[in-house]
């Protein structure tokens, strides 16, 4: 638990903890506040009800098919079985392949983070410390664009790829998260609260813009840069509206499209093998939210302003 | 930059600020604003995919047929039915969660992460699930319902019940971030007022009614007006577990964008639905925000 004065010597730090939840806030609490045993049990009980159903799709997942859809069925597996996981590497003819579709998400999440990354603090930092004509109201631009909801420009964006000849590809998948407004708007605040000092002691000693972007701003700027990271990533990886759109043969489809192949090609036989697509498309994502949950929950919390 | 001099002396400087800005300006212009602006040029023609490059301006056409078209109508309607049912179900269930969550619970970062752990699951994904849990004959919740002697319920096939389904799956789904939000506020509140009241007698009711609502209204005004934003634009969960029906009776408003642009490639009429839809939101919103202004000057 860090305390009130360890934060004052990160005013960084501070600042990004004063704008997002504090996950285990217990010391917000008079110390040895007791804890609330019928308060406990309504929330966990909640709670219960809150994981049922992602229980019921991972033990379903271990199911023959009649143990799923049949009258008899248990919560647990009494017979578990392998062969949904079986169906989804070795899909016996079908169009459909779970691991290419794996291997297309986490190409497509991956570059779109890097990409987004690389761009948003690049041009945060040109907004926070580069002056040049016109920069307020190219920023108040920004802004403006931010409100307009990605739907209303699904079929002029759609027409764009087709005229670059980049529907059906990587591109096509990557480049519109990698454009991130609310991006340029984190890092751009971001670089804002890193004391001028700094980047006017390294111009002193003779060092360029980029040098200073590159070894000064950006190792300071780590806790923006990875609570982007993890909104783009999110976003790109369960994307389901747009790579509908641009995506046209099977070997390009990512998870969230793939999970919908699976389910019209098993559902009547299969069951466990589209609830097992399903667990691998969502074990990713809250695999890291266990590992990471600060981090998830500040990205969470941003990407309301995307609206 | 009047004179040869200062041009040479203030060029370089600003020419860094572009050239940092240009791997962003570059896509920006290619996949936002050239397509905002050619969108709101297709709104107003009667252009068709199938009939590529032959585009007539028809001036307001598109959008006075809008008026008149019977499935825009319903799906319009259909959409503000869901942003009516949906924002105050979501934004109160956060609320509540979040002051039960608030409270010193036994291992509450585990029960707090149980209600986030939905938001980071794909559409397509909370649709099957979903699915799987309210399938007439093969869902659980029937079987559920019928070993402990309630009727068989079958709610996607009813227009009446369709969308509060998706209403519900909705809350399951997206939760976590009112609840997040609104959590932040919560703790921000010094535990100094609670003590102060409670010295003075005020019970936990009166102390919620004085102290918390006052003190988290603009972060809840900041979710409902998200919460709004994000409602109008939703697809994926309706699309996915009702396919719009029964007959149309979920059918929302990017569900009749996407089946016009993508599936009958009225690239024209789909381009007026989007930017209809971005109208009707503008309104809302300034509408709202106008409302609770005023609500708040009354307090």
């Amino acid at each position: 638990m860090s305390s009130a004065t360890e934060r004052q010597e990160y005013p960084l730090e501070r600042e990004q903890a004063a704008t997002s939840p504090q996950w285990e806030a217990g010391r917000r609490f008079r110390v040895g506040a007791p804890e609330r045993p019928v308060l406990t049990l309504v929330a966990v009980i909640l709670a219960l009800a809150w994981a049922l159903p992602l229980l019921w799709v991972l033990t379903g997942a271990f199911k023959g098919h009649f143990d799923i859809v049949g009258p008899n069925r248990h919560f647990l597996p009494l017979e578990p079985t392998l062969q949904n996981w079986q169906n989804l590497v070795d899909p016996q003819g079908r169009a459909v392949s779970i691991l290419r579709s794996s291997l297309n998400s986490f190409i497509v999440a991956s570059i779109s983070t890097a990409g987004a990354l690389i761009i948003s603090s690049m041009a945060g930092y040109a907004f926070a410390r580069l002056p040049f004509p016109g920069r307020g109201p190219l920023f108040i631009v920004l802004l403006g664009t931010m409100m307009i909801p990605f739907e209303v420009i699904l079929v002029p964006l759609f027409l764009q790829f087709h005229r670059l000849g980049l529907l059906d590809t990587y591109p096509a998948l990557v480049l519109p998260h990698m454009v991130s407004v609310l991006g340029i708007f984190l890092m751009r605040q971001f670089i804002q609260n890193v004391p001028r000092d700094l980047d006017e002691a390294a111009r002193i000693d003779g060092a360029n813009a980029w040098q200073i972007y590159y070894q000064i701003i950006l190792p300071l700027t780590r806790p923006a840069l990875a609570t982007l990271a993890v909104f783009v990533f999110l976003e790109a990886w369960n994307d389901f509206l747009w790579p509908l759109i641009v995506v046209g043969s099977p070997g390009m489809q990512t998870l969230p499209l793939a999970l919908i192949t699976f389910r019209s090609a098993y559902s009547d036989l299969d069951y466990g093998t589209v609830l097992a697509s399903v667990v691998l498309a969502v074990t990713p994502p809250l695999l890291f939210f266990v590992f990471a949950q600060r981090l998830v929950i500040q990205s969470i919390s941003r990407a309301g302003l995307k609206g | 930059m009047s004179t040869a001099e200062q041009n040479r002396s203030r060029w370089p400087k600003s020419l860094t600020g572009f050239l940092f800005l240009t791997p962003f300006l570059v896509p920006f212009a290619a996949f936002w604003l050239w397509p905002i602006a050619n969108g709101l040029y297709l709104s107003f023609t009667d252009a068709n995919m199938l009939r590529a490059g032959e585009a007539n301006a028809i001036g307001l056409e598109n959008y006075s047929q809008l008026l008149s078209d019977r499935v825009y109508r319903q799906s319009m309607g259909n959409t503000l039915l869901f942003v009516v049912e949906n924002v105050p179900v979501l934004v109160i269930g956060g609320l509540l969660l979040a002051v039960l969550l608030n409270e010193p619970l036994t291992a509450r970062a585990g029960i707090r992460a149980v209600f986030v752990a939905p938001y980071l699951i794909t559409g397509s994904a909370v649709a099957i699930i979903w699915q799987f849990v309210l399938d007439p004959s093969t869902g659980w919740l029937n079987s559920w319902l019928s070993s402990v002697g309630l009727p068989i319920q079958n709610v996607l096939s009813q227009p009446d019940q369709a969308m509060w389904a998706v209403t519900l799956i909705t809350l399951w789904w997206r939760v976590g971030f009112p609840l997040l939000v609104i959590l932040a506020a919560l703790q921000d509140i010094p535990q100094d007022l609670y003590d102060a009241a409670k010295i003075d007698g005020a019970g936990a009711v009166q102390r919620f009614r004085t102290i918390t609502l006052p003190l988290i209204t603009p972060v809840l005004i900041f979710v409902l007006i998200i919460r709004l934003i994000d409602s109008f634009k939703v697809f994926a969960q309706v699309y996915l577990v009702t396919g719009g029906g029964p007959f149309g009776s979920t059918r929302v408003a990017i569900q009749y964008l996407y089946e016009t642009g993508f599936l009958d490639f009225r690239t024209g009429y789909a381009a007026a639905i989007g930017w209809s839809v971005f109208l009707i939101i503008l309104v809302v919103t300034a509408v709202q925000l106008l409302i609770l202004r005023r609500v708040r000057i009354y307090e």
